[in-house]
């Protein structure tokens, strides 16, 4: 007997993939956090001070690793006295080496001094630098040019949403999983510890605890944000919890021997995912948000970090450089606004409602 | 209980018009995934203060059909062919046309509507009385006072308990028995000319089934008002109903008056709806005589009579039938795939599509296909 | 004389109503209320009854999906009440259980096979392959090919989602089977067909079914014995041919007389019930139809009608008790008079009703 379908379903999510390429605006959204993914992997080879790939002394090297980790740095460079400083360097103690450089010859944490790269004037500084053809966003009171400061900001913005919501949907779904599944006086506990940290500003929180953790890092920030965001996902992986565990599959499932972890993890969980995904697609906007807040108000992660939401707090007591607010204020609002959208993409795939007609 | 004249105050059938004549309609719904002809050139007639049974399985179109009927139909489902005649207090007016509007009037006022959830087809925030007396406030300038008066009155009439208190209880307080009673009340409440039952019972238990079964039959010799009821179960349509029409994939594939269908059925299909139901005492006569293959998908409909890959008799060029016996086809004789059959009368007031209803072999009633097989 | 495979006695399962914030228990629904029965290897019960009358629930408390509250459960000689941990598993494999409703029962995310071998993989037999081989067996025995393995459960109809649902319970090759309306969700031309199968497996396999459903002509075409419920309690059981030519419980008249049937020739005289099911958590006194009950005596209103037996036949009925006494346990004569009783006091259509 065949099924009364003649091409193969790929199972739940490719349906909901054949879904969502239906919304050009969802994917839209998609590909442009996509493209700023891209950005923020290729961050160092495309804006910064340190060649991506270059051989020196007969070695080759990748310095500009070292803007995700200034312990990546090769050593042999501070051996030689580079000080950060490598297209003259180079040339200069090794004339056999070459470079790839970076597209965009610009330094994310400083200013490019005269003459660093051959002919080129150091970066203007205040109401100087002001967007033109060498500075397409311009430069902050500082000289740092600003493209630099955004394209490495793309990196902070990701990374906050995906690790903060990580986080926060690891604590999320355990937690709900745990208080609907089991019910009972273990429910009772974990809503109310819920509900007690859903109490608490979040802000005033992060705040709170921003403040006593010595050593403020954008990982502890992070962590942070996902310390505190993981209510919401956990009330609404409870609600599913609570409704899949009356199913006729998931008593079929015990008919058969099943215990509850097994139930929990291969049975439950697979359904409710799709509705969890939701709000954490949302959250990962809310982060971003959170921290541009965070470090608009100066509680972010230390200079000489790049995030967007630092440029926006040089902006503060600049008023007059108005790129110091538009593009990062820009790119906050673009990322935010696709990470809705994907939500709400993700939403409408996904929606039961919308789903195969019964008979 | 099993038939019932019309009341005598009503003309007889022959002299006036139909109260509904539906004529070719298609209705059909546009998804991504393509058309699909939910209802696909179905004519019906309903006379006055008779009851018509629609019977079929689930996908065979008889809830489109009603739900056309009052345009209700929702998108992406359309109407796109045919007339529905509904000729009531001297003027005829084709529903399927009527500007939205003036079809408000007719939902709820000329023909009234009852579900087949009664669970969720009433709504929990309102009360009862007061859903009722919505029902005729749209349609009738009266006051609140005697719109709820009315609302009682009709809360009488279907015969549920204690009727002062329910006018002020919540849906969810009553038992599905009882909310489908106040359905049948919201439906009667403006004194339609025809009630449409869209599986009014099927989500009920047995007796009570039966308790709304007599209930709507003492009150349509009562009001004499017609009903179309539209079910999947056969002993209800052959003991409430006076005429029957049979619907697979889209089309009617048999009418009849209901006596005349459940004596002696004419479409294979209606045959082997008939045989498959256990009847006592056939245990030890082996297995039950079913229907082999699925019910098609709209969009797969097959070609030809749609019911021919099903069909015990289908007469294929030179291939097997349905159950593996192998039929020729006669010369001159259509085959089953090829064209679509009409329907033609076989007996008076009997309509069968099938292009070779006149083969089939002598009418045998349902109990000898029963007790003997579809084969003989 | 073989111990049977499935002994029920006074089985009891009450759900607690809770209130308040502290959740104290203000009452109980009684599902089930003192139902016993048994089956023998090879033998299929039927049992009918309407919404609310605990019969899934009975279905569900021997398998302990649902734990009951009181009563024995006994599975081949074993207590299967006190099982616990991997005793219980190991029983489970020996009785499965096929749902009412084919979309809800499958796992919508899980393949067919996948399906279908969680059983084997939950009680580890077999290596992967050794796995396929017999998930592919059960699927050919129950109609389904080989293609609808890596296929999901919305690809199907509705009749081969019950295929795979009785597919999945019969991998485990279990000896019994509780059937909780495998059919009622299905259109009439496949019913026959799912019937035909279930009696085709039972036959193959030698499996000892309970088979619930509400569809009377069904349950005696399937069923050896047939026992009928009512708010909880077993009012009449007999074997399927005795149950259908002589019903003594009015209730069970009733049932049978308000069902539709198309042949003009077996319709019964309808006897409409007044009134609705009352509520399993505040069941009435003494004979719990008899609010409802045309016959309804002094003594029903007050006692709890005891159990008369004959051969092959069970009854809990004041006045039935009290027939087959004056006809000599003659239950032909006996459910005749009733019969006779019933059409004179419960005409239709000019009853009035009682609160529901």
């Amino acid at each position: 007997m065949t099924p009364t379908q003649p091409t193969r379903s790929g199972g739940f999510w490719a349906e909901a993939w054949r879904r969502y390429r239906r919304r050009p605006l969802a994917l839209a959204a998609l590909l442009f956090v996509g493209w700023l993914a891209l950005v923020a992997l290729f961050a160092p080879a495309i804006a910064g001070t340190k060649p991506v790939l270059c051989r020196y002394k007969g070695h080759l090297y990748a310095p500009c690793l070292a803007f995700f980790d200034r312990r990546l740095e090769p050593a042999v460079f501070a051996r030689d006295r580079f000080r950060g400083t490598y297209p003259q360097n180079l040339k200069e103690k090794d004339p056999d080496s070459w470079a790839i450089w970076p597209l965009f010859f610009q330094d994310p944490y400083r200013a490019v001094r005269e003459n660093e790269w051959p002919g080129r004037p150091a970066n203007p500084a205040r109401d100087e630098g002001h967007p033109s053809a060498s500075h397409p966003f311009g430069t902050d009171q500082y000289g740092v040019d600003v493209l630099a400061k955004m394209v490495h900001g793309t990196t902070v913005a990701l990374l906050v949403g995906f690790v903060s919501m990580g986080l926060a949907g690891t604590i999320g779904i355990i937690i709900g999983a745990l208080g609907g599944y089991c019910g009972g006086w273990v429910d009772m506990v974990t809503s109310r510890f819920t509900e007690i940290v859903m109490c608490i500003p979040t802000l005033v929180l992060i705040l709170a605890l921003t403040a006593i953790i010595e050593k403020p890092s954008i990982w502890k920030t992070m962590a942070i944000i996902g310390a505190t965001g993981w209510t919401g996902i956990a009330r609404l992986t409870r609600g599913e919890f609570l409704r899949l565990r009356q199913s006729e599959f998931v008593m079929a499932a015990r008919a058969a021997g099943a215990g509850p972890v097994r139930i929990m993890l291969r049975h439950i969980l697979p359904n409710a995912l799709a509705p969890i995904l939701v709000p954490i697609t949302f959250g990962i906007a809310s982060a971003i948000l959170t921290e541009s807040a965070l470090s608009f108000l100066g509680f972010g992660p230390p200079p000489p970090s790049a995030s967007w939401g630092s440029l926006l707090n040089d902006a503060r007591s600049n008023y007059s450089m108005w790129w110091l607010v538009v593009f990062p204020g820009l790119a906050i609002f673009l990322t935010v606004l696709s990470y809705n959208l994907i939500g709400e993409g993700l939403q409408e795939a996904t929606d039961p409602r919308l789903r195969e007609a019964r008979k | 209980m099993i038939e019932q004249p019309a009341p005598p105050h009503l003309a007889p059938p022959s002299s006036r018009a139909p109260l509904l004549a539906i004529r070719n309609l298609v209705t059909a719904f546009h998804t991504p995934a393509g058309r699909i002809p939910a209802v696909d050139g179905v004519s019906l007639s309903i006379e006055r203060g008779r009851t018509l049974g629609i019977v079929g399985e689930s996908g065979c179109g008889k809830s489109v059909t009603a739900m056309s009927v009052l345009r209700l139909v929702a998108s992406p489902g359309r109407i796109e062919a045919g007339e529905i005649l509904f000729s009531s207090a001297g003027t005829t007016l084709d529903l399927a046309t009527l500007p939205e509007p003036a079809m408000r009037s007719v939902r709820g006022g000329r023909i009234g509507m009852i579900f087949q959830e009664p669970m969720t087809s009433l709504n929990p925030v309102f009360t009862v009385g007061d859903q009722i007396a919505e029902a005729v406030l749209l349609h009738r300038r009266v006051s609140r006072e005697a719109a709820r008066a009315r609302a009682l009155e009709m809360l009488q009439l279907v015969r549920l308990a204690d009727p002062q208190r329910r006018l002020d209880e919540y849906p969810h307080q009553l038992s599905g028995g009882m909310r489908q009673r106040v359905m049948i009340a919201m439906a009667l409440a403006c004194d339609p000319e025809l009630v449409i039952a869209d599986e009014p019972t099927t989500a009920l238990d047995v007796t009570i089934q039966a308790q709304i079964l007599e209930l709507l039959s003492e009150l349509r010799a009562r009001l004499g008002m017609a009903i179309v009821l539209i079910t999947h179960d056969l002993g209800v349509v052959a003991e409430t109903c006076d005429d029957v029409a049979v619907m697979y994939a889209g089309r009617i594939v048999e009418q009849a008056p209901a006596a005349e269908l459940f004596a002696r059925p004419r479409h294979p299909y209606t045959i082997g709806l008939l045989a498959a139901r256990p009847s006592p005492g056939m245990k030890h006569s082996g297995p039950l005589c079913t229907i082999p293959g699925m019910v098609p998908l709209p969009q797969h409909f097959p070609a030809g009579c749609r019911f021919h890959p099903r069909c015990a008799y289908a007469r294929l060029p030179g291939a097997e039938s349905g159950n593996g016996r192998a039929v020729p086809l006669p010369a001159g004789e259509l085959p089953c795939n090829a064209g679509v059959p009409e329907l033609h009368e076989v007996a008076p007031g009997h309509f069968v599509r099938c292009f070779h209803a006149d083969s089939l072999g002598p009418p045998r009633s349902a109990q000898e296909i029963a007790a003997g097989g579809l084969f003989p | 004389m073989t111990a049977p495979l499935v002994e029920v006695e006074q089985l009891q399962t009450y759900f607690p109503i809770r209130r308040g914030l502290l959740r104290r228990v203000v009452g109980n629904v009684q599902a089930v209320d003192g139902v016993s029965f048994s089956i023998s290897r090879g033998q299929t019960l039927g049992l009918v009854g309407e919404s609310g009358c605990g019969k899934t629930t009975v279905g569900r408390s021997i398998l302990r999906l649902v734990e009951p509250t009181g009563g024995r459960v006994a599975f081949d000689g074993l207590a299967v009440r006190d099982l616990r941990g991997r005793d219980l598993r190991n029983v489970r494999r020996r009785m499965q259980v096929v749902f009412q409703d084919p979309y809800g029962s499958l796992n919508p995310r899980m393949t067919v096979r996948a399906l279908i071998e969680e059983g084997l993989i939950i009680h580890g037999l077999g290596s992967a392959a050794q796995r396929v081989d017999r998930v592919v067996r059960a699927m050919e025995r129950t109609g389904l090919s080989r293609q609808a393995l890596e296929r999901y459960p919305h690809e199907f109809s509705g009749g081969q989602r019950q295929r795979i649902a009785i597919a999945r319970a019969l991998v485990l090759e279990p000896d019994f089977l509780v059937l909780d309306e495998p059919i009622s969700a299905l259109d009439l031309s496949i019913q026959a067909q799912v019937v035909n199968l279930l009696i085709e497996l039972r036959e193959q396999l030698g499996l000892t079914y309970l088979f619930i459903s509400h569809d009377l002509s069904v349950v005696e075409h399937v069923s050896d014995e047939v026992a009928v419920m009512y708010l909880g309690r077993i009012v009449e059981r007999a074997t399927a041919a005795a149950l259908y030519a002589q019903p003594l419980h009015p209730y069970t008249q009733a049932l049978f007389s308000a069902v539709p049937t198309v042949d003009p020739a077996r319709r019964r005289r309808r006897i409409v019930l007044v009134g609705d099911v009352p509520s399993p958590s505040n069941p009435p006194r003494g004979c719990r139809f008899h609010p409802r009950c045309p016959l309804a005596e002094s003594v029903c209103r007050e006692v709890d009608p005891p159990s008369v037996s004959l051969p092959g036949h069970a009854v809990h009925c004041h006045v039935a008790a009290r027939e087959l006494a004056s006809s000599g346990g003659n239950a032909s004569v006996a459910a005749a008079t009733i019969a006779a009783l019933l059409t004179e006091r419960a005409a239709p259509a000019a009853a009035t009703l009682s609160p529901g």
